[in-house]
């Protein structure tokens, strides 16, 4: 299974050597959070997470391709 | 000059003089426009040693160079003065639409000075400019002084009140605008109050001049199709702000009951989800934005019902967090009351919370706080809501600040005042976060996040085990404590960067939260001024103007300089109790190491004070010569 992470400003803000794309083969079911680690994105500074445009929680499993957006901390108005 | 009006608008409010003067160009130049021209304009004209909320204070409001243009988030005015809450420089910015307005009416900026002889408001209406009674508004709510004067006017008038806390001069009294919008911190509502000053209502029918205007309509379009393009785009918008709540509270950041702990049980009732379960009838967005962050709705409690733009996430954090209020429905109502009486929500959250920890140890008694008050009641946030709008009883104590009221109270209750310079803490609570104390610590009108927000980094450094991560968020595991040494450069490289969307006249938002890319600034910023700026050029404005504001506090402000940046004594005594940082405090020695490492950085000498060198390097020269001469700049 493929898992393709988009990783949007406010989180590269934060992890800045990350790349925007991070693409990940999944072996078996995993939460996101796992997969967050597995990819060396610490999952405490993910804000939110959407799977196929679908906002998700972190202990979801997943267990197909998905494409993964991940929105860093945004700042209060 | 292109991409700006062309004129200053000055008003003096004493003798009812109306002057227009062309704007500086070397002025422009040098500090862009917006927060740039704020602090330009305090440096260069408050007169010494003046009472911030005396007839001669000055109140600036300006738009920048990119206010009012075809690209997204151009709606920004700003606001400054000598501010009644910490004597020093403050400024406020303001979403909404009534910057470009300005600039359609023919001004950049308008000065005003002066104290009118009875409660007036500013009609302009391009040329037209007129100093008129406000009988029929003076008294009157902030929201409901709007719709008055739009339904008097014309709704193509955009109007800027205060309501009854800033004609009561309440020292964080706010300018409200566009039915929800605010220029909230720093008091700016109760100098417009201390000079009778009810409103101000603008129509514009002109135009701004563009060096490449096709140019720059093709880039609008341009930028407005990268904007949707981006990761993000639409999870940003259902929420807004408020998206951020359970993110807080499950990194233990969220300041809770009056800031003794940092995780509140009850964040998923206040949280954003719960707005667009509970609240929105609509999203509602400033000028040009396709990313509306306003949350428009309707709630209804015990106490009454009312419409309300809201709540942002930092109204949540100072209602929902610091006070307690136990839904997002007495949160909202919350906000609508300080929207009417015209109070910064996050101060006012601040001064209750402190209020109320005061009773509960018994520093102030029933008497004289008038009756019972607890937390997590939405009686008692709308009783002394009410006391501070109308300085009434306890609320005349509580309307000068939580600095000023923990002085007179005494008994230690300055320790638990969360303040710095005698500005309310916002929504972070950060004795685990080195970084964003230091920045609140350091921002130039107080404590305020949003000249430099780094918990992101703060939290990312933390070093947490995989087993940290794995179970972490509000499950019980405590987080490791965040590295102190090092923060520095990342709290200067945003104070540059965030408050130079202040400058420009635009929303940060777009950059900050979606990446848009700072080409479509530079480029856009070229075809509407003809002028070309990297965004390094850009950087380095907003560093000149960071040294300048902190420049003003020093003159302003007798004995100016480290210990103003302290925080209070809680955040360095008190260990947080409860929740995912619990345990966790800042020594007072690492505080003292935060300043020390950022003042080096900063080439600031070690009380605080930029040296000469540094303010010559940065273009500053006649600040220093000021500054080593210690005298004031003649009024011009």
């Amino acid at each position: 299974m493929k898992a393709k992470i988009i990783l949007t400003a406010s989180l590269r803000a934060v992890l800045e050597k990350k790349p925007e794309v991070v693409e990940h083969e999944i072996n078996q079911p995993m939460s996101i959070r796992r997969l967050l680690i597995e990819t060396g994105i610490n999952p405490l500074i993910v804000m939110k997470v959407f799977v196929d445009g679908i906002q998700r929680s972190k202990e979801d499993l997943l267990d197909r391709d998905v494409e993964i957006v991940l929105m860093g901390p945004v700042s209060g108005g | 000059m292109y991409g700006y009006a062309g004129s200053v608008l000055r008003v003096n409010l004493s003798t009812g003089e109306i002057r227009r003067e062309p704007l500086s160009e070397e002025m422009a130049e040098k500090y862009l426009g917006g927060r740039g021209f704020v602090a330009k304009m305090l440096y260069d004209e408050l007169p010494p040693d003046i009472e911030p909320l005396g007839e001669k204070n000055m109140v600036v409001v300006a738009a920048g160079p990119l206010t009012g243009l075809f690209l997204p988030g151009s709606g920004k005015t700003h606001f400054g003065t000598k501010s009644p809450a910490t004597g020093g420089y403050s400024d406020s910015n303001m979403g909404g639409h009534f910057g470009p307005t300005l600039k359609y009416a023919g001004y950049d900026v308008l000065v005003l000075t002066g104290k009118a002889p009875a409660p007036c408001y500013l009609f302009v209406e391009d040329e037209k400019v007129e100093i008129r009674a406000a009988d029929a508004y003076w008294g009157k709510g902030a929201i409901t002084t709007e719709e008055r004067l739009k339904n008097d006017l014309g709704k193509d008038f955009q109007v800027i009140t205060i309501g009854p806390a800033g004609e009561k001069v309440v020292r964080y009294a706010c300018i409200s605008h566009d039915f929800g919008r605010q220029a909230g911190r720093t008091g700016v509502g109760a100098v417009f109050g201390s000079k009778n000053l009810k409103a101000v209502a603008v129509k514009g029918t002109g135009g701004i001049p563009i060096f490449d205007a096709e140019g720059a309509y093709r880039k609008g379009k341009e930028a407005y199709r990268a904007l949707f393009a981006k990761p993000g785009f639409e999870g940003w918008t259902p929420e807004g702000t408020a998206g951020i709540t359970n993110w807080v509270n499950e990194v233990g950041v969220f300041p809770t009951r009056n800031f003794q702990t940092s995780f509140a049980e009850h964040y998923k009732q206040i949280n954003g989800k719960a707005i667009i379960e509970k609240l929105k009838i609509t999203d509602k967005g400033c000028f040009c934005c396709p990313i509306p962050c306003g949350k428009y709705g309707h709630t209804t409690t015990k106490l009454g019902s009312a419409y309300v733009e809201g709540p942002e996430y930092e109204t949540i954090a100072l209602f929902g967090g610091c006070c307690l209020l136990q839904s997002i429905e007495e949160v909202a109502y919350a906000n609508h009351l300080c929207d009417e009486w015209g109070i910064d929500t996050i101060s006012a959250g601040g001064v209750i919370g402190w209020a109320v920890e005061c009773f509960e140890k018994g520093l102030i008694s029933r008497e004289q706080m008038g009756r019972d008050v607890r937390f997590a009641d939405l009686e008692t946030v709308a009783y002394l809501l009410e006391k501070i709008a109308n300085r009434e009883g306890i609320g005349d104590l509580l309307a000068e600040g939580v600095k000023v009221a923990a002085q007179r109270v005494g008994k230690g209750s300055d320790t638990f005042a969360i303040h710095v310079k005698g500005l309310e803490w916002s929504g972070y609570e950060c004795r685990n976060a080195p970084g964003m104390m230091l920045a609140y610590m350091t921002a130039d009108v107080g404590a305020h996040h949003n000249r430099a927000w780094v918990l992101g980094h703060d939290v990312a450094g933390s070093g947490a085990s995989v087993h940290d991560l794995i179970t972490a968020g509000g499950t019980g595991e405590r987080l490791p404590k965040s590295p102190v040494p090092g923060k520095s450069a990342k709290v200067i490289e945003m104070q540059h960067v965030r408050p130079l969307f202040d400058a420009l006249g635009i929303c940060r938002l777009q950059y900050m939260e979606l990446g848009f890319e700072v080409t479509h600034y530079e480029e856009i910023f070229h075809l509407v001024t003809g002028k070309k700026m990297s965004w390094e050029d850009m950087l380095q404005v907003s560093e000149r103007i960071w040294h300048l504001t902190r420049a003003i506090s020093v003159r302003e402000i007798e004995g100016f300089g480290r210990s103003f940046d302290y925080p209070p004594p809680r955040f360095y005594t008190e260990p947080i109790p409860t929740g995912p940082n619990r345990g966790h405090c800042l020594s007072e020695e690492e505080l003292q190491a935060l300043l020390d490492e950022y003042y080096q950085a900063r080439g600031w000498d070690k009380n605080g004070v930029p040296t000469r060198e540094t303010l010559e390097h940065i273009g500053l020269g006649e600040v220093a010569a000021d500054m080593e001469e210690k005298r004031r700049k003649p009024k011009s």
